[in-house]
């Protein structure tokens, strides 16, 4: 009740002008006046005047800075100024929630595709198929693989245009491997038997504490970002085409998570869950204390300004009997539906979505633009290298009751590679609590 | 002829006198003038209360009975909500591990607040100090708190581990394992109410009459004795408050769930106010969350009077 008192409450100061551009973390990226502005110049500009407000949460701790440069440009060019809020990844929903039930919600908001259609199909979000096929975005389309825009649209509504595709790398420590004679490892079964290899030379050469091998496979540490890939690579999937029946005790699925327990629980090749976090993983990984670490490509330019007292590399993660996929989520920007400058909107979005910001902010934060003409390597062999997985790209499809499904599915990864429970039993349940969350409808 | 008599015989005094109109209207201006200081006192009070606890309350328990109802439009479902509620998995393995929290911390922070408040009562040197010291943890923001636990109990770097390791012990996977990762969280929030618990207590303490703990000592009682036959009964009126204060602020168990583990592992630390955190917001599940908020709010008003029908009638019969 007491949740339900502040939910509640929140909600009430939304609707009092809360949810909108005066909260205390909230910073209006002010235009830079640099370039010389006359009043002929301000009398053309097509939105002069307007407001918007902006929120999304970061992918850097560097990102508000960045804003601070990117945006000037746009609000030079239309007259619009943008109040950027910086929304925390782990109270984005409550955030949400409370600024989409106000009056004032943001006015562009960057979504992920588990959270797309969760919100979209509760009426937040304007429907902007009718936008990307009008004219003024005729040049662009054309740009957005039809599998990303396909993957973000449901029921024939493209809640939000995608921005970037995710990816997961793996990262080696290529020191370790040459040390051990190993090749860098393309299926998943000679990854457990370099990691196996590794172990035992660095144990032999006095190492005694490095670790074979790490991506998170716990519901904190969102596991099912770093582990879908394996069930595709299998031919299958945690819910039906249709997405209509949970899938989650199909064999693909349960012999993914069997390999993923067996990593840890037999093959010892990976640390027990609840030792290392992700974020201790990778201190681990930068302190040569581990092999191989599955993670996000926005790490390439954390370990490259590290620079790590090893070589290292990246690879595209490991496949299943020659079968190598990319799993992750999109990332889109999205117009509120309450928006009440909805078509300076659009012009925030499509300025964000070209191929110039997409190149400018990926190479950054790394990861692949949603659109074909954007470079976002900045010269970055590694980074193009990430680009190019986009090929094999199989992605999240959105749906309102993909965030739960993938709550059932991360619960029972966790059971089954805690190695107490067994993975039949971790994803019976897990089959139960899904097709539930279906039948609510 | 007595004094008021001869009073309302002065024409003086009659003129002082009101007719029955007068009357009427100089006790409704008196009744005003007394109305205004109370709602003066209570409106402000009547008015945030009724804005920010009892309409949301109201509300709460209007939008356990419909789907929707934050962001689009609510939809009345009957009881569908309560019936999903009660054959919920997830929320009976909370409920389970919100008891136990329960039961475990607030023995735990009552036996080692009686302890050291009594041991500060009968120890005046440093009291200062040591009351400080104990409600220090308390101003620590919950994030924060978790953070220190979070380090502590590192698997590498953690100080407990350390001492573990130096001992030539194994060391512990205090939030990838269970019982260890609840047992962690009570630690935490243990640590976080001890001080006011302390302060609480020894309040109590101070205010046990002298003479009763001196006559007790002539008759030679010993020091647990005179805690037991004494201190405790004296103590019982401020411990049905305490026990009822800790139900109900410990079944909302949160913060070091979401900071330290997320409910897992597997879900080992999952508590009710998580439970309903995740239907409210990640899934937007809102009949849900708002049936099990109101059914916690009814179990929390159930244990306080069950609590209050045995400690209370206790404190009557000491009285």
């Amino acid at each position: 009740m007491f949740l339900a008192v502040l939910g509640a409450t929140a909600l009430v100061v939304g609707a009092c002008g809360g949810g909108g551009s005066t909260t205390p973390d909230t910073q209006a990226v002010v235009a830079d006046t640099q370039a010389p502005v006359t009043e002929d110049t301000v009398a053309a500009l097509p939105f002069e005047g307007v407001t918007l407000t902006f929120g999304k949460a970061p992918h850097g701790e560097d990102e508000k800075a960045n804003w601070g440069e990117w945006l000037p440009e746009f609000e030079a060019q239309t007259g619009i100024k943008v109040e950027l809020t910086q929304v925390p990844w782990d109270q984005l929903e409550a955030l949400y929630t409370a600024n989409f039930a106000s009056d004032t919600p943001y006015d562009v908001t960057y979504q992920t595709s588990t959270h797309l259609t969760l919100f979209g199909e509760r009426g937040t979000f304007e429907d902007l198929t009718a936008r990307i096929n009008g004219a003024d975005f005729a040049g662009d389309l054309p740009n957005f693989p039809a599998g990303v825009l396909g993957a973000s649209t449901y029921n024939n509504k493209l809640y939000g245009l995608p921005f970037v595709v995710g990816t997961t790398a793996m990262f080696a420590n290529l020191d370790m491997l040459k040390s051990a004679g190993v090749e860098v490892p393309t299926s998943d079964v000679e990854l457990v038997a370099a990691a196996k290899a590794i172990i035992a030379d660095q144990k032999a050469k006095g190492n005694k504490g490095v670790l074979g091998f790490y991506t998170p496979r716990t519901v904190a540490d969102y596991g099912w970002y770093f582990t879908l890939q394996d069930v595709h690579n299998r031919g299958g999937d945690f819910l039906s085409a249709d997405g209509k029946t949970a899938l989650m005790d199909s064999k693909e699925v349960k012999e993914s998570a069997q390999f993923a327990a067996d990593m840890i629980c037999k093959d010892k090749v990976q640390p027990a869950n609840g030792l290392y976090n992700r974020e201790a993983a990778i201190e681990l990984f930068k302190a040569g204390k581990l092999a191989f670490i599955q993670d996000e490509p926005s790490r390439v330019k954390t370990f490259e300004e590290a620079v790590l007292p090893f070589a290292w590399d990246i690879y595209m993660p490991v496949g299943h009997n020659g079968k190598a996929t990319q799993f992750a989520t999109t990332g889109h920007w999205a117009i509120s539906a309450k928006s009440k400058n909805a078509d300076a909107a659009w012009e925030l979005v499509k300025f964000l979505s070209s191929a110039a910001f997409n190149s400018t902010y990926n190479q950054r934060y790394g990861f692949v633009p949603a659109r074909l003409d954007a470079d976002a390597s900045g010269g970055n062999e590694k980074l193009a290298r990430n680009a190019s997985w986009v090929a094999v790209w199989d992605g999240l499809k959105t749906s309102p009751k993909v965030s739960q499904l993938l709550d059932e599915y991360a619960k029972a990864l966790e059971a089954a590679t805690s190695c107490k429970t067994s993975v039949d039993d971790a994803f019976a349940s897990a089959q139960k609590g899904a097709t539930e969350a279906l039948a609510q409808g | 002829m007595d004094l008021v008599e001869q009073n309302l015989s002065d024409p003086d005094w009659q003129e002082l006198t009101m007719s029955d109109e007068e009357f009427r209207r100089a006790r409704s201006r008196y009744k005003l003038r007394a109305l205004v200081p109370v709602v003066g006192f209570l409106g402000p009070f009547l008015f945030l209360w009724s804005v920010f606890l009892a309409t949301p309350m109201v509300w709460s328990i209007w939008l356990s009975f419909n789907t929707g109802g934050l962001i689009d439009e609510a939809k009345f479902v009957g009881l569908e909500n309560w019936s999903r509620m009660l054959s919920n998995d997830e929320l009976v393995r909370s409920l389970k591990n919100t008891a136990t929290y329960v039961v475990i911390a607030i023995f735990v922070v009552f036996s080692l607040a009686l302890l050291i408040a009594s041991l500060l009562n009968s120890n005046k040197r440093g009291q200062n100090f040591f009351k400080v010291a104990l409600y220090f943890p308390l101003l620590v923001p919950p994030i924060m708190a978790g953070m220190i636990f979070f380090f502590l109990t590192h698997y590498d770097m953690g100080i407990i581990n350390l001492v573990l390791q130096a001992m030539n012990q194994e060391k512990l996977n205090f939030l990838g394992d269970n019982p260890n990762a609840l047992l962690t969280i009570v630690s935490l929030e243990v640590w976080r109410g001890l001080g006011f618990w302390v302060l609480f207590f020894l309040a109590g303490l101070q205010s046990i009459p002298a003479d009763l703990i001196d006559a007790a000592k002539i008759d030679g009682a010993g020091s647990m004795r005179r805690f037991r036959k004494i201190s405790i009964p004296t103590l019982r009126p401020l411990l049905l408050f305490a026990v009822i204060i800790a139900l109900i602020f410990n079944f909302q168990l949160f913060d070091s769930v979401q900071v330290l583990t997320k409910g897992g592992p597997v879900l080992g630390t999952t508590s009710v106010v998580w439970f309903i955190y995740k239907r409210l917001f990640a899934f937007q599940d809102i009949g849900l969350a708002y049936a099990t908020s109101v059914g916690l709010l009814l179990l929390v008003v159930v244990l306080t009077v069950v609590a209050y029908g045995f400690l209370g009638k206790k404190s009557e019969n000491s009285n």
